[in-house]
């Protein structure tokens, strides 16, 4: 579903949404995750983690040392993916995370999680690095006009997401048919607000949504 | 019956504990392989914690069959989602983590129930942890599979049953057949019963075993009937030969007791007498040679026979018999002189044998033709006569004893029948053969004789009493005591002796036997065995004990004639033994012998 709401009260919204939702996440969190704390803040870092398991990079060439997460804008839950990443490899390679004050700033990064941000100040960041394989993220309502490939969503006091396949094949991403099949929302080559769209069905990736 | 049946039940069971243990071990791992499937498939619902989606994951098994719960639980243990099949007890809320770490990828049966643990990893994260319980219809198998097992079993029993039954039924039934015609042949005796033969098996060979069995038996039976009846026939026929001589004896005996006859009557008389005793002892020597020669008791001599001499005295015995008939008799003879080794005496006596028959069964002014020729190393000897002949069917029958063909009985010319079995008994004692051919009834018939010329002739023995009459010098006169209570026999034996020249006394009783003959201590006693108040052993043995009594000639005279009766004389001190009638000569050459004091 298509948001159409003006940049800043969008911000201003998701801001006052994420602050007021974090204290009832803890909760809800903590039942599915062990170790970690069940903090909002905790849930994302964890999916952001597990989102890599999920999608497939494009060779590069030269490899990679480090498999790079970078954060921009996002610090409590750089804290978290700090601790969750730690000693532990991505894709074969060593997971580092970063935190970075721009996109400039991006590097050899794998991935990005863009903190906070009005979709229209995204769009024109995102736009310079759209061609790169870099699984960019976003935690903002219609986080994916910004041309993001994937986004976080609330609903029902979880923690979801929806997944953009345009953006992903822009970036050269493959997105695994598992990954979709958790996302909240799927955007596919053709937006459609199709009600008739299939609720389950990895085969329509056209339009898939779930959760109304 | 029962080996198959307990066969059968281990087989059975066997194979259903090795099915139920292949069922169960197959549910185990295809249920351990769907836990682990299911964990990979929900690695993303735990990892984001699509709980809708981990319940549809779960439901999806609901197709699968047997599956009765399949829950999913968090990484602390807690029951995240579930799948319950209904009427099924629901999966715990929470697990102990540490006691499953063990557990998980091995699947746990116990009776109908399986159960896995499966841990939910990705990236290197244990995300949870899925549990899958099924339940297979095992007691609904073993069931279903008993059900089988018993049919086959049923089943294969009744097959077992009625094949043993036929197979037995095919031993059985003949062999019961067989114990049947057994015990009617023995009940009734009939010999001529035979078994049925059905298969052309072992049981069909013991058939004909059994027939041929009782072939033989049958065979026997008639020959022991045969072999009674000629007995019976012989008896008659011996009675009626002994009373022909008896009756001019008796006559004879009447002459001479009367004072009416006069000199030349009471010569014939005489002459009568001698003949007939004569003919009687010739007859019972006869039949004793037969006997003999049967028991393989005949001992014959092992000397040099002259054929011409030996044919001269076998025609001399015949000729009486030839002449009264008027047959005209031709002797050939080979130019040569032969020679063979036998005994002359028996060999003379069956050509006389022979000679005697072809008289007796020719009509008067017959021919009788001898001839003698020497062909491939052995003897050939023929009497053919042109008489009243044999049928074919009596050929078979000529040489047994105690056989007289129909047509030569009719003609009523006596005899006991033996005398070609004498004939062909000898030969054979000699290694030889006879045979008879005849042209048929009225056509006469030929015997011949074939002798071996080299060697075969009987061993050499010592001889037995033989009927024969030899020339002696005048013998020593001797005082002899006849020792028998039958008086006509002692007395006769006494007037024989005495005139033979011998000083003879005569004692009718055994103990005034003994007594006379310590006074007188005669040189010879002659005692009879058969007597009462002492027999002729005892006699003798007290005589033997006697001082003088060692050098007396004990002669035994009996009408025992067994090897036994020998023996027994021999062991109570008997010199000699002889069989009554004595032959005077024998007894003559006795006494001549004995060396005396």
């Amino acid at each position: 579903m298509r948001r159409d709401r003006p940049a800043n009260l969008q911000t201003r919204r998701g801001v006052l949404k994420l602050f007021a939702c974090s204290a009832g996440m803890a909760l809800i969190a903590g039942k599915a995750f062990g170790d970690e704390l069940y903090s909002e803040n905790a849930v994302k870092a964890a999916f952001l983690y597990r989102f890599c398991g999920y999608v497939t990079w494009p060779a590069q060439t030269p490899q990679e040392s480090h498999f790079t997460i970078a954060l921009l804008g996002a610090d409590a839950v750089a804290q978290e993916l700090e601790r969750i990443a730690s000693g532990r490899t991505i894709h074969g390679l060593p997971a580092r995370v970063r935190r970075i004050g721009s996109i400039g700033e991006l590097g050899n990064a794998q991935m990005l999680f863009v903190g906070l941000g009005s979709v229209d100040a995204l769009q024109e960041e995102i736009g310079r690095i759209a061609q790169r394989p870099v699984l960019v993220v976003t935690d903002t309502p219609g986080g994916l006009d910004a041309g993001s490939t994937l986004n976080f969503l609330l609903v029902d006091r979880r923690v979801r997401f929806e997944v953009s396949l345009v953006a992903a094949n822009r970036a050269g991403l493959k997105i695994s048919a598992e990954l979709l099949s958790v996302a909240a929302r799927v955007e596919g080559e053709r937006l459609r607000s199709d009600a008739s769209c299939a609720p389950i069905g990895p085969a329509d990736m056209r339009c898939r949504t779930r959760f109304g | 019956m029962i080996t198959t049946l307990v066969a059968l039940v281990i087989a059975g069971i066997s194979m259903l504990t090795s099915d139920l243990e292949t069922y169960r071990s197959s549910a185990a791992s295809d249920l351990t392989t769907e836990a682990a499937i299911l964990a990979l498939s929900t690695a993303p619902a735990l990892s984001f914690d699509d709980h809708q989606l981990a319940e549809q994951d779960l439901t999806a098994l609901r197709i699968r069959p047997g599956l009765r719960v399949a829950a999913l639980y968090d990484s602390r243990g807690k029951l995240y989602a579930a799948y319950v099949a209904p009427r099924e007890s629901p999966p715990p809320r929470t697990i102990a983590l540490r006691a499953l770490a063990s557990a998980t990828g091995k699947a746990r049966t116990s009776g109908q129930r399986v159960d896995v643990f499966e841990r939910v990893d990705r990236g290197g994260e244990w995300l949870g942890t899925v549990y899958l319980r099924a339940r297979y219809p095992v007691i609904g198998r073993l069931q279903t599979y008993f059900g089988i097992f018993v049919l086959v079993i049923f089943g294969s029993l009744v097959l077992a049953l009625v094949l043993t039954q036929r197979l037995q039924e095919a031993i059985t039934v003949p062999l019961s057949a067989i114990a049947d015609v057994a015990q009617r042949v023995i009940r009734n005796r009939d010999y001529s019963i035979r078994a049925e033969k059905i298969t052309d098996d072992e049981i069909g060979t013991v058939v004909d075993a059994f027939n041929r069995m009782l072939d033989e038996v049958q065979a026997r039976d008639a020959a022991l009937r045969e072999a009674d009846r000629r007995k019976d026939e012989f008896l008659a026929t011996l009675a009626h030969e002994l009373r022909n001589p008896l009756a001019p004896i008796r006559q004879a005996t009447l002459i001479l007791e009367s004072a009416r006859a006069d000199e030349r009557q009471r010569r014939s008389a005489r002459e009568v007498i001698s003949r007939q005793a004569q003919r009687m002892a010739l007859l019972l020597d006869d039949l004793l040679d037969v006997s003999r020669i049967t028991r393989g008791r005949l001992k014959l001599r092992h000397e040099s026979v002259d054929l011409a001499a030996m044919v001269s005295s076998a025609v001399e015995v015949a000729r009486p018999g030839i002449d009264a008939k008027e047959h005209t008799l031709e002797v050939h003879l080979p130019a040569q002189p032969v020679h063979l080794r036998g005994d002359s005496l028996r060999l003379s006596q069956a050509l006389s044998n022979l000679l005697t028959n072809a008289a007796k069964y020719t009509d008067p002014h017959g021919r009788i033709a001898l001839t003698a020729a020497l062909k491939d190393d052995e003897l050939r000897i023929s009497v053919e006569d042109t008489g009243i002949g044999v049928s074919s069917g009596g050929i078979q029958r000529l040489f047994q004893p105690f056989t007289q063909l129909s047509a030569a009985a009719n003609r009523s010319e006596g005899g006991l029948g033996i005398g070609l079995a004498l004939v062909k008994g000898l030969v054979e004692l000699h290694g030889g053969t006879v045979e008879a051919i005849s042209r048929g009834v009225g056509h006469g018939t030929t015997f011949t004789l074939r002798l071996p010329l080299a060697g075969a002739g009987p061993p050499p023995v010592d001889d037995e009493e033989l009927p024969v009459t030899r020339a002696r010098p005048t013998p020593p006169r001797r005082h002899v005591l006849v020792i028998d209570d039958n008086r006509d026999a002692a007395d006769t034996l006494g007037i024989v002796l005495g005139i033979a020249g011998h000083r003879v006394d005569v004692e009718h009783q055994p103990i005034a036997g003994l007594e006379r003959a310590r006074r007188e201590r005669p040189d010879c006693l002659i005692i009879d065995i058969g007597m009462p108040e002492m027999d002729g052993y005892e006699l003798a043995r007290q005589i033997r004990r006697e001082r003088w009594g060692d050098g007396v000639l004990l002669i035994a005279l009996t009408g025992w004639g067994q090897p036994a009766d020998k023996e027994r004389a021999v062991s109570a001190g008997f010199d000699h033994h002889f069989t009554k009638p004595v032959n005077p000569d024998e007894l003559e050459r006795v006494l001549a012998a004995a060396p005396f004091t």
